[in-house]
């Protein structure tokens, strides 16, 4: 009997090992496997009828993070937003770098570097425009209506600058037409490819999936209060890392299907007031000089002083 | 001591007659008599004054140059002119009238010179007084100072 209960344990021990050991890196890390390994009953064991080789070799192969070369397309993982549609529809994963420029931007883009996944780019635009300075809530106006009608909105605002956020299939035409609204002092477009970091996150999302299946039937199985616990711990630990995993992904999905414009506007500077000052001296003629005083007539003719009222007016005087 | 007393009586005529003057006096004025600086003068009861002098036109000058003289003088003098007028007699002398506004003992007063020239003599009419009673009187001066004889 106790040369059963410890084949049973060694069974079970080996199969967590197994199960923890094929997932993605973290799983390589869980340090419950060899515990469980020894403390988990042997009627645990999984059955004959459903060996985990045969599971781990219906189990997608799962490919470290980084990794390059053709990669399968994955499917879309429970849970999560649709993932780029492979053609055709609105697809938030285009690839207007790739496409030659003053083309339209296709819908959608097959990566060259990993063949059957869409390519997914998170496009960042940035303009520095002079304008008048009365002119910056015309301009800013002129940018989000701009934006609307491309499909987007306004991502957030300052007195003198906003962020828009625009569909990436319309990054480069709204970029054109934005540069119109004033003189172009600076001018940056980044665009990040993480085609390849979302399509790691779908492998890595998918391996863990099938391990939280695989424990799940553990725990169906699952006969004293100590495998239970023990199992039920390990789904919470796998549970967290999905939603990471599926939170990372929403991310990536969002960033990419619209881009994010940011308009700054600078007031145009006006000239120095110095030369102001020297040409408005140029226009300005001097003042004329003061007036010479008047000049004393001194006519020789006496009476002309005994014409004024005083005199006209001394009645007695004689 | 005839001819002495002939020669007196001669002068006094000359003196008192004014030759070649002639002038009526406003209503409500009344002559002065026995003057020097004036070869007429009258006034009425409120102290307006009317004066009239007679001068040789020596330096010789037209009727610009003694208003134009006249004028400086008084304007050195403070006078503030405010109006000019060309006159004429009754006779057709043209004459210059220019007004004046002057303090006078604390008191605002109009003062209007006139000038005729009419060859060997400039002719200046001089009217004064308080403001107060001269613009009673503007109509009467000025019937007075058209109404010169000037011979």
């Amino acid at each position: 009997m106790m040369a059963f209960q410890s084949y049973r344990r060694g069974a079970l021990a080996f199969a967590l090992a197994v199960l923890t050991g094929c997932g993605a890196a973290p799983m390589k890390d869980m340090p419950m496997a060899p515990q469980m390994a020894e403390q988990v009953d042997a009627g645990m064991a999984a059955p004959a009828d459903a060996p985990v080789s045969a599971e781990m070799d219906a189990a997608p192969v799962p490919m470290a993070a980084g990794a390059t070369g053709p990669r399968p397309a994955a499917p879309s993982p429970p849970g999560m937003p649709a993932p780029p549609p492979k053609s055709g529809g609105p697809a938030p994963k285009s690839a207007p770098a790739t496409a030659p420029r003053g083309a339209k931007e296709p819908a959608s883009a097959k990566n060259p570097a990993a063949p059957g996944v869409e390519q997914m780019i998170i496009f960042t635009g940035g303009l520095d425009l002079e304008v008048d300075k009365g002119e910056f809530g015309e301009k800013l106006h002129d940018a989000i209506d701009l934006a609307v009608e491309h499909g987007g909105y306004i991502g957030g605002q300052t007195d003198n600058s906003v962020t828009l956020r625009v569909p990436s299939s319309h990054f480069r035409a709204v970029m054109r037409k934005l540069e119109k609204l004033g003189d172009v002092l600076h001018r940056s477009v980044n665009a990040q490819d993480v085609s390849e970091q979302y399509f790691d996150l779908q492998v890595r999302l998918k391996s863990l999936l099938a391990t939280r299946d695989r424990l799940q039937k553990f725990l169906d199985r699952a006969k004293t209060i100590d495998e239970v616990l023990r199992v039920e711990q390990e789904l919470t630990r796998l549970n967290t890392q999905i939603d990471q995993l599926q939170g990372r992904m929403r991310f990536l999905s969002a960033q990419s299907a619209y881009s994010t414009i940011t308009v700054a506007l600078r007031a145009r500077p006006e000239p120095p007031k110095e030369i102001v000052k020297r040409e408005e001296k140029k226009v300005k003629p001097p003042p004329p000089p003061p007036p010479p005083p008047p000049r004393t007539i001194s006519m020789p003719i006496p009476w002309l002083s005994d014409v004024n009222l005083d005199g006209l007016l001394s009645l007695g005087r004689k | 001591m005839k001819r002495l007393i002939l020669s007196l009586v001669i002068a006094a005529q000359a003196v008192a007659c004014t030759p070649g003057l002639e002038v009526d006096a406003p209503d409500g004025f009344a002559e002065l008599e026995e003057q020097k600086r004036y070869d007429y003068r009258a006034t009425n009861a409120e102290g307006v004054v009317l004066g009239v002098r007679r001068k040789k036109n020596d330096p010789q000058g037209d009727l610009a140059f003694w208003s134009g003289a006249l004028d400086a003088h008084l304007r050195r003098s403070g006078y503030e002119a405010v109006e000019a007028h060309d006159v004429t007699t009754k006779d057709g002398i043209k004459g210059k009238q220019i007004r004046y506004h002057r303090k006078h003992e604390g008191r605002q007063h109009h003062y209007w010179v006139t000038v005729f020239v009419t060859g060997d003599q400039v002719v200046t009419v001089e009217a004064g007084g308080d403001e107060a009673f001269f613009g009673d009187q503007e109509k009467a001066i000025q019937r007075a100072i058209k109404g010169l004889e000037l011979g």
